[in-house]
């Protein structure tokens, strides 16, 4: 109970900081936040899947899981991408170094966005931290958005 | 995102920090970012590959084909 309650305040405490540090933060530290949840999140879906599959009684796994295991590898390769971009942005400045940055983000979101509906039509319970950790991404790139989206960026 | 999912993400992000929290104390304590640590881990350390769940489909398979034999 004690423990609980402790882990509970600590919890608290990196919930404010991660919301004050949101606010002083670059917004490509914000999703590389984003990122590392999102990549732990992709953790723990792993660990559900390679529980469920084996006592899983659906006939056809293939159809299931196939797609789970498909856009978990994209997911994997998305964010491994993004990080990268936003890694030669902060090397290199510049505004197409930032959009290739951004538009790297947004493909990790959509491919997260994509396995989190895999994960539903598998009947698997979506991990919160996924949706939390594709949120904190697309929100860190929504500040770029305007600047990647006109002149010519895109 | 509002509060319930700040803590939501917290808890993913302690998952992180369990193994590098002593890194993140000790720049806390000697006045730079702690989260800068969070920021600097590589996605791959934190990814397991596909494998693992290939593997399991694949023998969840193998031992239905041969159950029905």
């Amino acid at each position: 109970m004690i423990l609980a309650a402790k882990r509970f305040v600590a919890l608290l405490v990196l919930a404010f900081c991660c919301m004050a540090s949101m606010c002083q933060r670059p917004w490509t530290d914000n999703a590389k936040l984003g990122i590392n949840g999102a990549g732990v999140a992709l953790g723990t879906v792993e660990a559900v899947v390679v529980a469920r599959i084996p006592v899983d009684p659906t006939p056809d796994l293939d159809s299931r899981y196939g797609p789970v295991i498909r856009d978990y590898g994209r997911a994997r390769a998305a964010l491994l991408a993004a990080e990268a971009a936003l890694k030669a942005y902060k090397a290199q400045e510049g505004t197409a170094s930032m959009c290739r940055a951004y538009r790297a983000s947004l493909d990790a979101v959509s491919i997260l966005d994509a396995l989190a509906a895999d994960l539903r039509a598998a009947d698997v319970d979506v991990p919160v931290q996924l949706e939390a950790g594709t949120e904190m991404i697309r929100t860190a790139v929504g500040v770029v958005a305007p600047e990647c989206t006109s002149g010519g960026e895109r | 995102m509002n509060a319930a999912d700040y803590i939501r993400l917290a808890e993913a992000i302690w998952k992180v920090l369990g193994p590098i929290a002593g890194e993140m104390l000790a720049r806390g304590i000697a006045g730079s970012d702690p989260f800068q640590v969070l920021i600097d881990k590589r996605v791959e350390d934190i990814v397991p590959t596909t494998a693992r769940m290939e593997l399991t489909l694949a023998a969840a398979k193998a031992s239905r084909a041969h159950a029905a034999k």
